[in-house]
């Protein structure tokens, strides 16, 4: 079913088409989720919320702007800042790396994906993983398309030297 | 072009994209950046690598609850927008609202194709209350009553979330009030929006009971039908349009002043069916009105004809339509006062509620 088809049966109140959508999608926003508030269970939370405004306010979405996945991305990083805000006045997850969970972090790409800053970790995980394109990200961030090639460079510049430094100290451990 | 100016071409050429001629030749011929290329490529399936290992995860099941409409906009149109006082809850004999097409509901066989799950809800020893779903039509799949049961007020909104069969998966929110006292207090159907919906799977035949949590418990039974009902028989009673002996039905009423419409309650209705009850009617732009069928002090005679109350107050001369015949008796009786009494906080909102009538002249007046 095409992003207009569920658009408008979401508009009509078709709850089954809907959770279609919700279980296919799902696993891919929280895992995108997690990537911004740290946790599982904080992306469960945030991702609900999201689902919960796309099905309630379906009209917020303009197909003439972009697909329905990139707007559930975009509605998905409001929220996560949102929730960022209920957590602690003085948290500023834009501009600041994550403590990486060690509990929750399996991998070295992991833990270096957590010491960067929120936007490059966004930029990165929803072009490398969603395959989202420029006019995408531009749409999703919120920021002018030419400026995502290098904002793109500058991300993965960072996550090239915490990667390097991670990887050479895992396989140091491992020696 | 050296490798500081290249890079950023890099990391474009890692997303599919053009890149110059020039930045695309030094990449050709420079092993630094051929190696910052690789570790850019590395780095993208190594993230897709880590989050395959997260999508394995199925998502939560979660239920949508359906977008209120319908009987639920007949019910904000009558209710959210009224509010009623404390003490008239008190008195509240059972407030529901449903939207019907036919007159006669048609029972279909059990385990039929039958659209409508038509489910009473008996609260107690109190008459059970008809709360039909339908499960093809959106608008008509939700429910709602509020009322009194024991010593508690309590409301329950129940939602059709889907069908297996003869199975039918309801969502059910459910509010116990605090004991009535004193004051005044405003009463929404928005109250339930900060309540848990609970899921039950529920197959005609059935009893569900539902625990209210110090409000007793509520027993939902069903049936399958063909269609909703009219609202006249959704009041709980009978499913004809012949009135009780002491009935007195007000649904959706419409009150007209010198043949002018001058109130619409659409959508509330109660029902009085004990001698010394009567139907409370509250419109902000002309006042109370209590209606009895017993004589009361003050009060006008009005006459009661099928759907119809007519009667005169001062030089005025007002009808009430209602949506189906009012009483058996044709002699009504009307008190009409222009000011409710200003501690109820319904004075902004319109309301309709039943109970004994001196209840409700000391809801009115704030004489008790």
């Amino acid at each position: 079913m095409d992003d207009l088809e569920v658009h408008r049966k979401t508009n009509l109140g078709d709850a089954r088409t809907f959770d279609e959508f919700y279980r296919q999608t799902a696993p891919r926003l929280q895992a995108f989720l997690r990537q911004i508030v740290g946790s599982r269970e904080a992306a469960e939370d945030v991702a609900q919320e999201t689902y919960i405004q796309l099905w309630k306010r379906p009209s917020g979405f303009q197909p003439e702007r972009g697909a329905l996945r990139t707007y559930l991305f975009g509605v998905g990083r409001k929220r996560a800042a949102e929730w960022w805000r209920r957590q602690s006045p003085a948290a500023e997850p834009a501009n600041e790396a994550m403590q990486p969970d060690r509990a929750e972090s399996s991998s070295v790409m992991a833990d270096a994906m957590q010491r960067l800053p929120e936007e490059q970790r966004t930029l990165l995980w929803l072009r490398e993983v969603e395959g989202q394109s420029y006019a995408e990200l531009a749409e999703i961030l919120g920021i002018p398309i030419g400026t995502v090639r290098s904002r793109l460079f500058a991300a993965r510049e960072a996550l090239r030297q915490v990667w390097q430094v991670g990887d050479q100290t895992s396989t140091r451990r491992s020696l | 072009m050296n490798c500081n100016e290249a890079a950023e071409f890099i990391s474009a050429l890692c997303d599919g994209e053009r890149i110059p001629s020039d930045a695309a030749a030094h990449v050709g011929d420079c092993p630094s950046c051929q190696a910052r290329m690789r570790d850019y490529l590395a780095m993208g399936a190594e993230m897709r690598r880590v989050a395959s290992l997260e999508f394995a995860e199925e998502a939560k099941p979660m239920a949508w609850e359906t977008k209120q409409s319908g009987i639920s906009t007949l019910w904000q149109k009558g209710w959210e927008t009224m509010r009623i006082p404390r003490f008239a809850f008190a008195a509240l004999v059972v407030g529901i609202v449903a939207l019907g097409s036919s007159l006669a509901m048609v029972k279909v066989r059990a385990h039929s194709d039958g659209t409508v799950l038509m489910l009473a809800v008996s609260r107690g020893s109190a008459e059970a209350l008809p709360c039909p779903l339908a499960t093809a039509d959106k608008n008509n799949a939700q429910c709602a009553a509020f009322g009194v049961m024991g010593k508690s007020n309590v409301g329950y909104q129940i939602s059709f979330l889907g069908r297996d069969g003869n199975r039918v998966q309801l969502g059910m929110r459910t509010k116990v009030y605090s004991p009535l006292a004193g004051a005044s207090r405003a009463f929404e159907l928005d109250d339930f929006k900060a309540e848990q919906q609970k899921q039950y799977w529920f197959e005609p035949g059935q009893t569900l009971r539902v625990d209210l949590a110090g409000g007793g418990v509520l027993s939902v039974t069903g049936e399958w039908t063909d269609h909703i009902p009219t609202a006249g028989s959704l009041m709980g009673r009978n499913h004809d349009l012949d009135p009780g002996p002491d009935e007195m039905r007000i649904v959706s009423p419409l009150l007209l002043r010198d043949k002018k419409v001058v109130g619409d309650l659409e959508g509330g209705s109660t029902l009085a069916n004990e001698p010394d009850q009567g139907v409370l009617i509250y419109l902000p732009s002309e006042g109370f009105f209590i209606l009895s069928l017993q004589k009361q002090e003050g009060a006008v005679e009005g006459e009661a004809n099928m759907n119809r109350i007519s009667f005169k107050s001062g030089e005025r001369n007002y009808t009430f339509l209602t949506g189906e015949p009012v009483a058996r008796s044709k002699q009504v009786w009307i008190l009409h006062g222009r000011n409710l009494d200003p501690a109820n906080e319904a004075t902004k909102f319109g309301f309709i509620t039943s109970g004994a009538v001196n209840e409700l002249r000391a809801i009115a007046t704030g004489k008790h």
